[in-house]
């Protein structure tokens, strides 16, 4: 299922209902509910805070094939802005030493088994996939 | 849907749905009141994402750096994994 949403991380909660729905109508398990409303929300939160130019709305795409959950999301004429190529985060500093910067990518790569980035004629692609 | 609501002692402070990246202003004006030691309470928090942990984070270190801390309780499975992938297990005191 795919759907479009407004450039706005206002428009959270509609893409956290849009995962819901998903979720309920594939009958996901908690964890796996809990997992695609993060990445989700990281990767489109990302798209908001960080794709330069882009048009008004960014596309959403939820699916399962050959078990396999896969989430795609769109964002067209943009510059390239590949969030998939930074560093691990040390989750083991102390206190004093962390940073929130590159939690959101920590959580993709930990409940989600492959990210996958492409650019082609100002269009970004990013898709993760999670076996189920 | 989400809510924050400080209790009147100024040491407890309930939260409510799902904490998502456009509600992280709200989080952080509340806690940017605490000025020491208090404990949130997430027996009603469904959800939260980095953005909403980079908030928890902030009020972390600046009470921590006045001696206080925030003690959080009640989380749920999916939280309280989210808290260890994260690290947050040994940066907060939970209960």
């Amino acid at each position: 299922m795919r759907k479009a949403f407004e450039r706005s991380l206002d428009s959270l909660g509609d893409v956290l209902e849009f995962v819901d729905v998903f979720a309920e109508q594939e009958a996901l398990g908690g964890r796996t509910a809990f997992a695609t409303r993060l990445v989700t929300e990281e990767l489109f939160a990302n798209f908001v805070r960080h794709n330069r130019g882009g048009r008004d709305r960014i596309e959403v795409d939820l699916g399962i094939e050959a078990g396999r959950l896969t989430l795609r999301l769109w964002d067209f004429e943009v510059e390239p802005f590949d969030l998939s190529n930074r560093g691990p985060v040390d989750v083991g500093k102390p206190l004093s030493e962390r940073t929130a910067g590159g939690l959101g990518l920590h959580f993709i790569r930990s409940y989600f088994d492959e990210l996958t980035y492409d650019y082609s004629d100002g269009t970004i692609c990013v898709t993760a996939t999670r076996r189920l | 849907m989400f809510d924050i609501t400080p209790a009147d002692d100024g040491r407890h402070i309930l939260l409510k749905g799902r904490l998502d990246a456009s509600q992280v202003e709200s989080v952080r004006s509340v806690l940017g009141t605490v000025t020491a030691s208090c404990t949130l309470d997430f027996s009603e928090l469904e959800y939260i994402s980095s953005l909403g942990l980079g908030v928890l984070l902030e009020a972390q270190k600046r009470l921590t750096d006045a001696g206080h801390g925030l003690v959080i309780t009640n989380l749920n499975e999916h939280i309280a994994d989210l808290f260890k992938l994260a690290g947050f297990d040994l940066i907060f005191e939970i209960k």
